[in-house]
């Protein structure tokens, strides 16, 4: 048995150089300010999918932690998806309390104002005893909205420096076509970890940590013997994006109750992944070799769906200070056409819950090492590209963003 | 009808519907988490050597509102057998090996 020779990644990037990361912008609150600033207010932010509202009148609430605001996304009669702030424009209220429901208007419960479906304002209670209310002012205000392959992406910029195709570029190009919309069911898991949104970033796209760290769980499956080290596929970088490939042990033994679940499995119905590997866009395994087990894509700043044969899911953070970040896992899978499928749907969904379980104590534990200064800087091995990458264009973004604002 | 009837063929589990017949994820994680692990190799114990005739029944069965009551509760066990497997066959113990606590992410949105 041969093992995967060393890789030889970084040093076709000498932007990113190959010595150690300072840790200060994992710790420091004002490189956290200057973030929320450079990256947060002007990037283009995923909101959810087209299909948790297919039908005129559907909503959906977007709570944006990073800036404690509340957004909401709603169809209107015309199909379109539009966004808004969700703040009444009379005095600020919420307009929207529930996540998510059918209106056909939204109306205030505070004094009753009303807004149709579009935003425009259309009914204020006692209007007469108001001063020169000028209602065709006081719609509700839009947030900028634009969809990639069903993604509902938002941007805090009312006129955003790039159009979120710009944003996408080729990576949008190499990912277009793949069949996110077979996944319309919906689950999520949220938590709020006492760590830098890099580092939760930095834990997913990396897998040197995999033979060690999930050595009880999916070390076998996704490293195995053949790629003891955890050593990448391949690493393909699109500017502020890239899509890190992940080995599969082509002579992985099932577990147990695994093996009699992919027996039942239907290919691309569900989570687990026996679905195809013929016939994905050029983006998914990129390199087309037959030991693809999953690719890490990272969507700048945040957004990683994660993509394998027949499954995807997605992680999200939101930071909300230098080491506190939201992160959500959400997961879109075919609805179950049986209740066979609806087993394996579980069983699929327990054992990545249960594998990220395992990773998040190592966040927590860096945070409290680099926030004490005992480690003031990080050691990155060229499987741990990702991470050199993310850091480089968090610094670019800054930069960029700074020295714009100081020649205005 | 009683309440924990099963389908023809599987009363033998009939005896664990009501400690182990949760209605969500959340629930069942729950249980798993304040069970010992003789309790959950117990259950493993008996659902699992049923598990292919299980799903073999199962995936003849659509699943929408009209999922029989009796279907409907072998699911269920089926379910919680797919929540303790890792507890078995993963981490010898019923929360993962130095895992993250559970009550820290919690499922928001459910599969239903
Ligand atoms: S704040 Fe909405 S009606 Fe007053
Ligand atoms: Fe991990």
């Amino acid at each position: 048995m041969t093992t995967r020779a060393p890789t030889n990644f970084t040093t076709q990037f000498p932007e990113l150089g190959t010595g150690p990361i300072d840790v200060g912008p994992y710790r420091d609150p004002d490189y956290f300010e200057r973030e929320k600033a450079a990256v947060f207010a002007r990037t283009w932010l995923v909101a959810g999918r087209d299909s948790q509202i297919p039908n005129p009148g559907d909503y959906f609430v977007r709570d944006v932690p990073t800036f404690d605001l509340s957004l909401i996304f709603v169809r209107g009669k015309d199909g379109q998806i539009r966004g808004f702030f969700n703040a009444c424009r009379h005095r600020g209220n919420h307009l929207c309390v529930e996540n998510s429901g059918n209106l056909r208007a939204f109306t205030c419960k505070f004094h009753g104002w009303s807004y149709n479906l579009h935003g425009e304002l259309a009914g204020v209670p006692d209007e007469e005893s108001f001063f020169d209310l000028n209602k065709s002012q006081l719609n509700l205000i839009p947030v900028s909205t634009d969809m990639w392959q069903g993604f509902i992406f938002f941007n805090l910029e009312s006129e955003p420096d790039q159009s979120l195709e710009q944003h996408l570029g080729e990576f949008g190009e190499a990912l277009a076509g793949y069949p996110f919309h077979e996944g319309s069911a919906r689950y999520q898991f949220r938590g709020e970890i006492k760590a830098n949104w890099k580092s939760m970033v930095d834990s997913f796209t990396e897998i040197y940590h995999v033979p060690f760290l999930h050595k009880c769980s999916i070390s076998d499956t996704l490293a195995g013997p053949e790629n003891p080290l955890g050593r990448l596929l391949d690493i393909r970088l699109y500017g502020p994006h890239k899509t890190s490939s992940i080995t599969s042990n082509k002579n992985y033994k099932p577990w147990p109750v695994q093996g009699i679940a992919y027996e039942f499995a239907q290919s691309g119905a569900v989570t687990g992944g026996q679905g195809t590997k013929e016939g994905l866009p050029p983006g998914v395994n990129p390199t087309k070799k037959d030991d693809w087990g999953l690719d890490v894509n990272v969507i700048f700043p945040t957004f990683l769906p994660v993509i394998g044969p027949g499954m995807y899911f997605t992680h999200q953070m939101w930071p909300v200070a230098v080491d506190r970040t939201v992160w959500e896992m959400t997961g879109f899978v075919a609805p179950a056409r049986t209740a066979a499928d609806r087993f394996i749907q579980e069983y699929f969904l327990v054992e990545l819950r249960d594998a990220v379980l395992e990773d998040m104590n190592t966040v927590e534990r860096v945070q409290s090492s680099i926030n004490a200064g005992v480690i003031n800087e990080f050691h990155y091995q060229d499987n741990e590209i990702a991470l050199r990458h993310q850091n480089h264009v968090v610094n670019k973004c800054l930069n960029t963003f700074e020295s714009r604002v100081a020649a205005e | 009808m009683a309440s924990t009837g099963l389908p023809d063929g599987f009363a033998e589990l009939e005896r664990l519907v009501d400690e182990w017949l949760l209605p969500s994820m959340t629930a069942r994680s729950q249980k798993r988490q304040a069970s010992t692990m003789t309790e959950i190799t117990n259950f493993y114990n008996a659902v699992k050597p049923r598990l292919p005739e299980i799903l073999e029944l199962l995936s003849s069965i659509p699943y929408d509102d009209a999922l029989p009551a009796e279907e409907a509760r072998l699911l269920g066990l089926a379910l919680m057998l797919a929540e303790i497997t890792t507890a078995v066959e993963w981490y010898e113990q019923p929360g993962v090996v130095d895992g993250f606590d559970p009550e820290r992410f919690k499922l928001v949105a459910e599969l239903s």
